[in-house]
């Protein structure tokens, strides 16, 4: 065949076409066959789901002020299948994410799309990298939005505001019980980033917006709480006590003004404190009351009418045997009425008093206080305490029960007991969530004051406010609970420690004065509670210890709370030499 | 006047056609892949491609209605073209601007080009003038005479193309000499041991001749799945893009595409890589529209090759389509991973001023050489 012109052009056109046809078919192949294929990588390469965090709702006092909020934070997540480079990366990033830049490398090369670097990055610290990536022109960081919850007081409240997980959810306190409420509902979208990770905003899809969380409202008052924890610091420093405890209640209602104790913790940095310090010393410890609890058997006395205020009773002048047992009191008395037995806290006398009741009644009353069962107050970790099941009670409990040993109890529950004598004789619920609201402010839910019972009348309690008042009084032996310009009623306490291993330990004591200012129209009742503070030997009473840090506290929240003087003349007139010594409960086990 | 009237009526009215529409369509194709852009200079692409375009357009019809014989036959205008061409290719080895690797643009102030472009369209021209006038040299010894001085015109240009380095520039040269030696009547048999020669270098340059990333477009165009972040990234990306644009594609400009979102480098996407952005948004449809496009344009090119009055213009007329065609051989080829990637660009299409207004002085001398076939076609 002769290669003409022809012949030559026309092989050139068909190699040509040839040629052409190659890459149809090519584009068959590529689009056609295997188009599902690639549909498929070019919808996975850039479409996400991105978690939309809702608001964590606050936590505020009664006035608004500020317990807990949220700082805005970023995630700092990669997506490995976008990055060429991981160490050059990793380099990048290290300093500022404060990470090993190896570990972040070997993140960043495991091939997944979703690697979380580090929670918790400042804005201010996202931008810095955000700045020194594009600077490298380096991709396959992206930045989520978050929060970090931020405690502005610090260690202030913080046993009872509590703090939250590395998962954001309440670990304790309130931000544990109000979790539910606190939480609100993450949302959701899907977006579109570009091939440097960035966010496509016009190509948002799906979304389903954030329901914020509820912002709860407290009972406490920060002015009060301050009050208190400053002066329980300074208890500490002066007693070095194991625990030291004060909780402020509104009588009328039950709610808690100031509730703290001490060891206490940051919730800022809540790793870096021993569970000790976290708990809430007033709900979650047990506590054989002591004297304090002598309310209970002469109230109930008073309420059954076996006795009046002017009763006589023979305090058998320091040594009263019963049982096969031999019970004393501190400073042996003669005969006392029945309002000098509880200025005096005569063990004796009040033992008496419980022996006319019988061990129904009185186990009775003692419940109907509130003693042995969990007070229900939104906080986490409360116990019942301790009351032996009368089944179980043996000839010596209604002599030991009435002066608060074998017997345990919560702080909380010995100041809501206190407030049933200052409120009229209403056993109140405790309460520390005022109200939830949403996160446009309107009201979810108003905890209102609620009423358990009537536990005694309102006659017994004058009779009881009236004993209780000449306890602080130079016949009494809380001389140093006064106030200058007020009357006080309350009941000094001072227990033997009670040993784990068994018995009590000798030379220890829980010192504690529980009060209410003023007397005959409480604004407040207050706790304070010091478990073993270091004094000079024979000075570990509640009336030496725990009355004056009372008085102090309820001086500065008269102060605070504005209160108008009651009394012209000061209580107590000059300074009493020796305020009578409350009875050594070590007595009883002679 | 009415000579010109009577050329412009019997120009060859589908290769105009063919050539503005693929430019104008290259524009749309421009600006699709860059108007979503934040960089000025991107979003500015398709309008100073359309300058360019009203330039080629006129050079085109400057060079179809000038007799193509009155200046092509005499040397002294390809000489000079070709001095010229190796002057900048010279030139851009000592002050030219380095991209991708390769020292191949040249800034003459408002002016950058790439002066390979240029050389290889002047010395194809004075290539076919050599063969053109050394027809006669028939025999063993003219032969290899003629191949040798084939040589001494082509070496100069490739080699300099070579140092800079830009492989695809120099392949590019190769199937367009194959052609004009072939429609030159150089025996076979000397081209076929020229092949087989080309053919035994192959591996010895692929071994010791190519840079790194030369030798990894290689083995990522054997093998695309190896190292995806890496070099084969960017040929993922483009089958990636081709292959989700479907029968008909994602729609011109449409939303969401592999291109918009820049998984495709938007450095290059507007030249190289034009062809997955058209694949992605028009789909089998417009990819296939295209190639029968280019088909059309590359078979009239060759009708008129055949239909010219002279060698010389037979010469250069296969010349640039054979240049024409490697040029989107290749560049599509890269697109859907056929061929190796190489940094040539799609002629009329992609982005690129100064070789679109080459391209068109190209087709002006195939719409010359057709204007002026019919007073030779008479007196044979």
């Amino acid at each position: 065949m002769r290669w003409d012109a022809q012949t030559r052009a026309v092989t050139v056109c068909c190699g040509l076409v040839g040629l052409f046809s190659v890459y149809s078919f090519r584009l068959i192949d590529l689009q056609l066959v295997k188009h599902e294929e690639y549909a498929a990588r070019a919808a996975e390469k850039h479409v996400h789901r991105q978690t939309i965090y809702a608001k964590r709702g606050m936590v505020r006092d009664i006035h608004d002020e500020v317990l807990a909020n949220n700082l805005p934070v970023e995630t700092v997540v990669g997506d490995s299948s976008l990055i060429r480079e991981p160490m050059a990366v990793a380099e990048a990033i290290a300093n500022q994410l404060e990470v090993d830049p190896r570990e972040l490398a070997s993140k960043l090369s495991s091939g997944t799309k979703y690697v979380v670097l580090k929670q918790e990055v400042s804005e201010a610290r996202a931008e810095e990298i955000r700045a020194n990536l594009r600077a490298a022109r380096l991709k396959g960081i992206r930045f989520e939005p978050g929060f970090r919850r931020m405690y502005p007081n610090g260690s202030l409240l913080a046993q009872v505001v509590g703090f939250l997980d590395h998962k954001h959810d309440g670990m304790m306190g309130i931000e544990r019980t109000m979790q539910e409420f606190l939480q609100g509902t993450d949302g959701f979208r899907y977006i579109e980033i570009d091939r440097t990770g960035r966010e496509l905003v016009p190509y948002r899809g799906l979304e389903k917006p954030a329901k914020d969380g509820c912002d709860v409202t407290l009972t406490i008052d920060l002015g009060l709480q301050s009050i208190i924890e400053q002066e329980l610091d300074a208890a500490c420093a002066q007693y070095r006590p194991q625990r030291a405890i004060a909780i402020m209640m509104r009588p009328a209602t039950g709610e808690i003004l100031a509730m703290s104790s001490r060891p206490t913790f940051d919730p800022n940095a809540p790793g870096e404190s021993k569970p000790e310090q976290q708990k809430n010393g007033g709900i979650v410890d047990m506590v054989e009351p002591g004297s304090t609890f002598k309310i209970v058997a002469t109230s109930a006395a008073l309420e059954e009418k076996l006795v009046t205020p002017n009763t006589s009773i023979f305090c058998e002048n320091g040594r009263f045997q019963y049982a096969g047992r031999v019970l004393r009191d501190a400073h042996p008395m003669g005969v006392l009425t029945v309002h000098q037995i509880l200025a005096k806290s005569s063990n004796i006398g009040v033992a008496k008093l419980a022996l006319q009741l019988g061990d129904d009644k009185l186990y009775g009353y003692i419940r109907k206080f509130g003693f042995g069962e969990k007070t229900g107050v939104a906080l986490t970790g409360e116990i019942p305490g301790l009351v032996i099941p009368l089944n179980r009670w043996t000839k010596l409990e209604i002599t030991r029960i009435p002066m608060g040993q074998s017997v345990a109890v919560t702080p909380l529950q010995l100041v809501t007991a206190m407030s049933i004598i200052a409120n009229g004789g209403k056993l109140m619920k405790p309460l520390i969530v005022a109200k939830i609201t949403d996160p446009d402010g309107r009201p979810v839910v108003t905890f209102a004051p609620e009423v358990i019972r009537q536990v005694v009348s309102v006659e017994t309690t004058k009779k009881v406010v009236s004993a209780l008042k000449d306890v602080v009084s130079k016949q009494g032996t809380a001389q140093k609970a006064a106030v200058k310009g007020f009357k006080v009623a309350g009941k000094t306490g001072t227990a033997q420690k009670v040993d784990p291993r068994g018995g009590y330990y000798q030379g220890r004591y829980v010192t504690s004065f529980v009060g209410f200012m003023p007397a005959d129209d409480p604004r407040f009742s207050l706790l304070v509670m010091l478990d073993d503070p270091q004094t000079e030997p024979g000075e570990a009473y509640g009336g030496l210890v725990a009355a004056p840090i009372f008085a102090r506290m309820a001086e500065r929240a008269a102060n605070y709370l504005d209160l108008r003087p009651t009394e012209v003349e000061p209580q107590v007139a000059g300074s009493a030499n020796n305020p009578k010594k409350e009875s050594l409960t070590a007595a009883a086990r002679d | 006047m009415n000579v010109f009237l009577r050329k412009l009526i019997g120009m060859n009215w589908l290769l105009t056609i063919l050539a503005i529409g693929l430019a104008v369509f290259g524009i749309m194709a421009i600006y699709s892949a860059t108007y979503m852009r934040a960089e000025a200079y991107l979003v500015e692409m398709w309008r100073r491609q359309a300058v360019f375009l009203a330039i080629g357009i006129a050079i085109y019809f400057i060079t179809s209605l000038i007799d193509y014989r009155s200046w092509l036959h005499n040397i002294i205008f390809p000489l000079i073209m070709y001095l010229g061409g190796l002057g900048f290719l010279i030139l851009t080895h000592f002050i030219g601007r380095t991209t991708y690797g390769a020292k191949s643009w040249l800034d003459l102030g408002p002016i950058s080009f790439q002066p390979a472009q240029l050389a290889i369209v002047s010395m194809l021209l004075l290539l076919s003038w050599l063969i053109a006038n050394t027809s006669d040299w028939v025999g063993f010894w003219p032969t290899v005479g003629r191949i040798l001085s084939c040589g001494a015109i082509v070496a100069p240009p490739f080699l300099l193309i070579l140092i800079q380095p830009d492989l695809g520039e120099c392949l590019v040269q190769l199937p367009m000499i194959m052609a004009l030696l072939f429609v030159g009547r150089i025996p076979k048999r000397y081209l076929i041991v020229m092949i087989i020669v080309a053919i035994a270098l192959v591996p010895v340059v692929a071994n010791f001749g190519l840079k790194p990333y030369q030798r990894d477009r290689l083995t990522t165009f054997i093998n695309p799945d190896y190292d995806q972040q890496g070099a084969a990234w960017t040929i993922n990306q483009a089958l990636i893009a081709i292959g989700s644009g479907g029968f008909y594609g994602k729609g011109f400009t449409a939303p969401n595409t592999q291109v918009q979102m820049g998984f495709l480098p938007s450095t290059i996407v507007h030249t190289d890589f034009i062809f997955s952005a058209i694949a992605e948004q028009l789909g089998f449809v417009g990819g296939v529209t295209l190639l029968i496009a280019f088909a059309v344009l590359f078979l009239t090119g060759l009708l008129i090759a055949a239909c010219a009055p002279d060698e010389l213009g037979r010469l250069v007329c296969v010349g640039l389509v054979a240049l024409m065609f490697t040029h989107v051989f290749m560049n599509i080829g890269m697109n859907i991973s056929v061929t190796p990637i190489t940094g040539v660009p799609l002629p009329l299409i992609s982005y690129g001023g100064s070789f679109l207004v080459l391209i068109f002085f190209g087709l002006g001398i195939v719409q010359s050489i057709w204007i002026h076939r019919r007073p030779v076609v008479v007196q044979s």
